[in-house]
């Protein structure tokens, strides 16, 4: 044990005159190294005075009580307290979770522009891909009561769910990934309008061989696949797709070829 | 309710009474923030002004000093008075000019009070801490305070050997220390 370890049991000892030889020496030091030791030392014989007089310590333990008193229970009494107490915890725990859910949906419902990408690669490297936003109701909707809003908050919430963009497959939405030439054609626009019955893909290549075709909504789940497509088109019912964002993937053998986006609204 | 009377007030006193230290507290605490609160104090300062005038005069009743010649009220009120001057003129919050400070409606006497008001704040501080303490802390060191043997302090507090208990003693002191030291309303009393 280092001397700063023993600091405190030799400034009761020193007080009480106990301490002698080495350690009396190695005290000495310290004090003189250290005044804050000395105060200390005072400090210490002073309590010994004021804690001897046992009478004065009880007697200011009852006026505390008189002055700030502490209500004190029995077992069943604490026990009572200390279930409510946990009752209205789990009622304010369940309060804010419902607020951070609610919060959570609201913002992701805002949220949801896409940005203009710039293609950096490949021989879109001068083309802008412009991309159509979100569908937004706001101007075309008369206003509703608070009340109204409020409930449909939720399902506005989950319908712009299926909107939010993926960031991991819109970093790769028209890069040619591979050497040649691929251009998709179609659907241009990106956003298919309410009345169109049919999705027709249309792209220009001069890749040789087939292309598969792989379109994932945006969580990156497979919603259709079309392999070995000979020629530059493909088209499928619109009502094979709910509305929501999607990714055409162009892909030859397991190679993706290019990135191309779709929204259905 | 009846009223307790002066003797019995000094009495319950005397013994520590709890019941009648409550009923000190109920008849004497708004006599003492009506002197505090009107003389640049808070509530605060009335409280502390209060438990050190029920120590003092305690410690009066216990000595054998206290001879009524006014009531009991006034007796107390005047210690009160006395300490807040004191201690207002020591901390320097409001410098002692007679048109400053409201003198009591009624005509209190002036009783000859002699104790030291700063040594009074600061034992009511140090016992405060001790009281603070943890309750096998304070038993640890009242019962060392009292000289009880090594041995029986071991057995009174189930510690394993008397070397436990010596060991005990140091960490307790020194937990009472820092939480002194830590303290700034104790900076002054311990720098002095």
């Amino acid at each position: 044990m280092s001397n700063r370890e023993k600091l405190p049991e030799w400034i009761v000892r020193y007080n009480e005159q106990d301490l002698a030889g080495d350690e009396l020496h190695s005290f000495l030091e310290m004090i003189e190294r250290n005044p804050a030791i000395e105060r200390e030392v005072r400090l210490d014989l002073a309590l010994n005075e004021v804690l001897r007089d046992e009478e004065l310590i009880d007697l200011q333990a009852k006026i505390l009580q008189a002055v700030h008193p502490v209500v004190r229970m029995n077992g069943m009494g604490k026990k009572l307290l200390l279930f409510a107490a946990a009752l209205l915890a789990l009622l304010l725990l369940e309060v804010a979770v419902s607020r951070l859910c609610t919060r959570t949906l609201q913002s992701y419902d805002r949220s949801g522009g896409m940005a203009d990408r710039e293609v950096k690669t490949g021989p879109y490297a001068n083309e802008r891909q412009a991309q159509t936003p979100l569908p937004d109701d706001k101007g075309s909707k008369p206003r509703m009561n608070r009340q109204i809003q409020e409930s449909k908050a939720p399902e506005r919430s989950l319908l712009a769910e299926a909107f939010r963009p993926n960031p991991e497959l819109e970093e790769l939405v028209g890069i040619s990934v591979r050497s040649g030439y691929f251009r998709l054609l179609s659907p241009v626009p990106l956003t298919l309008e309410k009345r169109s019955r049919e999705i027709v893909v249309r792209w220009e290549s001069d890749l040789e061989d087939e292309l598969d075709l792989v379109v994932v909504d945006n969580r990156g789940e497979k919603v259709l696949e079309v392999n070995r497509i000979a020629t530059d088109r493909y088209s499928f019912a619109r009502d094979r797709l709910k509305s929501g964002l999607y990714y055409l993937k162009f892909l030859q053998g397991r190679e993706l070829i290019s990135m191309g986006k779709l929204v259905v609204e | 309710m009846d009223r307790y009377s002066d003797e019995e007030l000094l009495t319950g006193l005397r013994e520590r009474d709890a019941v009648c230290i409550r009923e000190l507290y109920r008849e004497f605490f708004p006599l003492t923030r009506s002197i505090v609160e009107k003389n640049s104090g808070t509530h605060e300062d009335a409280e502390d002004v209060f438990q050190d005038g029920l120590l003092a005069l305690y410690q009066k009743v216990r000595s054998g000093e206290v001879h009524l010649h006014c009531s009991l009220k006034t007796y107390f009120y005047s210690i009160c008075w006395k300490i807040w001057m004191q201690r207002l003129e020591r901390k320097w919050r409001l410098k002692y000019q007679s048109e400053f400070v409201h003198e009591p409606a009624e005509d209190y006497h002036s009783v000859e009070l002699d104790f030291d008001e700063q040594k009074l704040e600061r034992t009511r501080l140090y016992r405060l801490h001790f009281l603070s303490l943890p309750e096998d802390c304070q038993q640890v060191l009242r019962l060392f305070l009292c000289k009880t043997p090594l041995k029986e302090i071991a057995s009174i507090m189930g510690f394993r050997d008397v070397n436990y208990a010596k060991t005990r003693k140091y960490l307790c002191k020194n937990m009472l220390r820092k939480r002194i030291l830590m303290d700034p309303r104790c900076k002054r009393f311990i720098d002095e």
